[in-house]
């Protein structure tokens, strides 16, 4: 994985015409930008390779106007969740199957209700699942920036540039995520609307 | 340091659960002595571990190498423009011999080894089918005054100041055809992406008297994609009827839908009234790419059916051609079509004479393509043309059939007998966009526009290139507006110093953002949205 300061040194040779920093850079960004555009793109694994192609086309292209004003990383999940954004509503595929969310919310809601976060291994599993289910049921906004803090370990500041939304946004997604999670594992309703 | 408090405290907990965060002394010392945060900093941790759980059920990477493949012969690819010190520059690599990999079309994912053989099919049994007499079949308004051009009279010309729109709400411009610098027509839809229950309705707009205005006739459930307008009396439109489909979900988890394209049909303007014309047995459509009117008597209709995957790694793609001529719109078979061919625009300006760009997206087809109808018979070129290696075309412009413009990359020029790229520099496709419109407004200028780029614009600066002094040149551009512009195209001109284009702008949604069109003026260089389409 390539730390903050040797992407930005790769991201120099890019700008440069070096073919072999774009390389390391493909591999170094390649799993997590992939993780990423499989959920976004619904694991279609067609749209998901076009988009990476993408992302580092646009990379190599634009690599000088890249201002340091945002970490690499930002800045490549900001490129893929436009492409896949534009990918999911531009496309010309007739055939093209989103497979949707279809968990039922109250069921769902139901089944994971009265876990709490227990000790035993056997709780932990338990907990797993509800843990799961209950983030299953989040939006795919909530989810998303959810995602992107909890696993892809961007800051709340760096979500916010990601998804172009204020910094005031994520942080309201993120109490609602927690109310809901919280809800979905205690019982206890949630409180407040949607951000 | 002053402790923090819980709110404060479980505000950076999720990066705290990821590991995340650089300063997390204020954080620990805050756990140590508050039990229900430290519960709270269990959950996100769990929530990260769950997150991970999750993403070891995505099936194993094995396509690394193969995209990188095709990322590392798409950055050779000739003509590519890379960003440099705030201004784009031309590049033209040799590189392309040693890359190994034949390149495809520029925005298709992983190729198919095997060209499958021609199989287009017959277009007997269609033909039997669409041999289309008009069907004049309902009147579909009537344009009191405004659309008779008898009416007008002395017409008013316009200082750009003066320009104005006044659109419904929720409308979104799709295509301009400009009669004259005073009369004019557009279409699109009028759609509320928040009202995703409510249909979309075509919208039909008349520039007279320095101002677009809705005419009032709308189809419901229903949108414009194009219109062709031949004389002040004389014009065609095209749009389908659309079907309400689920594409995502909302912030609730409830579905959201949005409305797609169905059948097609055609408008006829013709004494003053426009006429709905149906297309009987034309099959369902994606889009319409192209609707181009020689004269009254004869015009082009290129209709998009999308593609359908013959095997994990190829897609087929279906289009159909029509030809109006002596009142019938009757289908042309593209026999000079591969299955696995993109086609992206038509134009045609001489009878019998059409010509269509798109690109192959097989390895063994795989580069641009152009198709020039003649009388009754197709010629083709595509992969290297005129020497050149080529690869995406998405746009074809002329103004003869002697100054014919390949639009894309590389650009190429036909002079009636063959195909050069001589005086046309390689082409910048900055942020990754391609080349998607262009309009020849003479065979000494001309403009060409670049589709929206990877990121949101955050300026009303736009990069096109415009053909001048008997070459294409990069400009940045400068579109007065009050909302972002994130790209043109459409350039319709009413005189051979004005005329108006379609403006891109995004727009937020449930869903992410979509893209709506506005009316933008185009006076002798200058580009301005016109005040009137705020809603």
């Amino acid at each position: 994985m390539a730390d903050a300061t040797n992407a930005e040194e790769l991201l120099a040779q890019i700008a440069s015409g070096d073919e072999e920093a774009l390389c390391q850079l493909y591999d170094a960004f390649r799993p997590r930008l992939r993780n990423y555009l499989w959920r976004q793109l619904h694991g279609d694994a067609n749209a998901v390779e076009e988009a990476l192609q993408d992302v580092f086309v646009a990379v190599w292209r634009t690599a000088a106007s890249y201002r340091g004003e945002a970490r690499v990383a930002t800045w490549l999940f900001q490129i893929a969740r436009y492409r896949a954004l534009r990918l999911r509503h531009n496309r010309h595929d007739a055939d093209l199957d989103i497979s949707l969310h279809s968990l039922d919310e109250a069921e769902g809601l139901a089944a994971v209700q009265g876990r709490v976060l227990g000790d035993s291994h056997e709780d932990r599993v338990l907990d797993r699942l509800a843990l799961t289910q209950a983030l299953d049921m989040l939006s795919p906004k909530h989810r998303e920036a959810l995602y992107l803090v909890s696993r892809q370990g961007f800051s709340l500041e760096e979500t916010a540039a990601i998804l172009d939304v204020p910094v005031g946004t994520i942080k309201s997604r993120m109490s609602y995520a927690r109310k809901a999670l919280l809800a979905a594992l205690t019982g206890a309703p949630k409180e407040g609307g949607v951000a | 340091m002053t402790p923090l408090t819980c709110a404060e405290c479980r505000e950076r907990l999720p990066e705290y659960g990821a590991g995340s965060l650089a300063d997390h002394q204020s954080i620990k010392r805050h756990l140590g002595d508050c039990a229900e945060c430290r519960r709270e900093a269990a959950l996100w941790r769990e929530v990260s571990s769950a997150f991970a759980a999750e993403d070891t059920s995505i099936p194993p990477d094995t396509s690394a190498a193969a995209t990188w493949t095709t990322v590392r012969a798409r950055v050779h690819a000739p003509g590519q423009v890379r960003a440099e010190s705030g201004r784009m520059t031309l590049t033209r690599s040799s590189k392309l011999d040693h890359i190994g990999a034949p390149v495809a079309g520029d925005t298709s994912p992983v190729r198919g080894e095997e060209r499958p053989a021609p199989r287009w099919r017959s277009y007997a049994a269609v033909a039997a089918v669409l041999l289309i007499a008009l069907l004049s079949a309902a009147i579909f308004g009537v344009m009191n005054g405004h659309g008779r051009a008898t009416m007008v009279t002395a017409p008013k010309t316009c200082a750009p100041s003066q320009m104005k729109a006044t659109l419904p709400a929720y409308a979104s411009v799709a295509s301009i055809s400009m009669v004259s610098a005073t009369d004019g027509w557009a279409v699109g839809e009028v759609y509320d992406h928040q009202q995703d229950a409510i249909p979309p309705q075509t919208l039909l707009l008349r520039f007279q008297n320095c101002a677009w205005t809705p005419t009032g006739d709308t189809i419901p459930t229903a949108q414009l994609y194009k219109v062709a307008m031949v004389s002040a009396t004389e014009g065609w439109a095209v749009g389908a009827t659309t079907k309400r489909q689920a594409i995502s979900e909302d912030l609730n988890g409830h579905f959201i839908y949005d409305w797609e394209a169905d059948q097609p049909f055609l408008l006829h303007y013709s004494g003053g009234q426009w006429r709905r014309v149906e297309l009987p047995g034309v099959q369902r459509v994606i889009g319409v790419l192209a609707l181009r009117m020689v004269s009254a008597d004869e015009g082009w209709l290129l209709l998009d059916h999308g593609g359908v995957h013959t095997d994990p790694y190829t897609k087929a793609y279906s289009y159909t051609l029509l030809h109006y001529q002596h009142g019938a719109w009757t289908p042309v078979p593209l026999s000079f079509k591969e299955p696995t061919t993109i086609l992206w625009d038509l134009v045609a300006t001489a009878p019998n004479d059409c010509w269509i760009v798109g690109y192959g997206t097989a390895l063994s087809d795989g580069g641009g393509l152009i198709a020039h109808y003649s009388g009754g018979d197709w010629q083709e070129w595509n992969g290297t043309i005129g020497g050149v290696r080529t690869y995406t075309y998405y746009t074809v412009a002329m103004t003869s059939t002697h100054d014919v413009w390949a639009v894309g990359n590389p650009m190429l020029h036909f002079d009636g007998k063959t195909w050069t790229s001589a005086g046309a520099p390689a082409l910048s496709q900055p942020g990754g966009s391609d080349l998607m419109s262009a309009t020849m407004i003479s065979p000494t200028e001309g403009w060409a526009f670049f589709s929206p780029g990877p990121l949101p614009n955050r300026s009303n600066e736009l990069p096109v290139l415009h053909f001048t002094d008997g070459e294409w040149q990069e400009q940045r551009i400068t579109v007065v507006s009050p909302v972002h512009i994130e790209s043109l195209s459409n350039l319709s001109m009413a005189s051979p110093t004005q005329g108006w284009a379609i403006g891109a702008i995004s727009i937020p949604t449930s869903y992410g953002a979509a893209v709506r069109g506005v009316l933008v003026y185009y006076d002798n260089g200058a580009w301005a949205v016109p005040p009137g389409q705020a809603g």
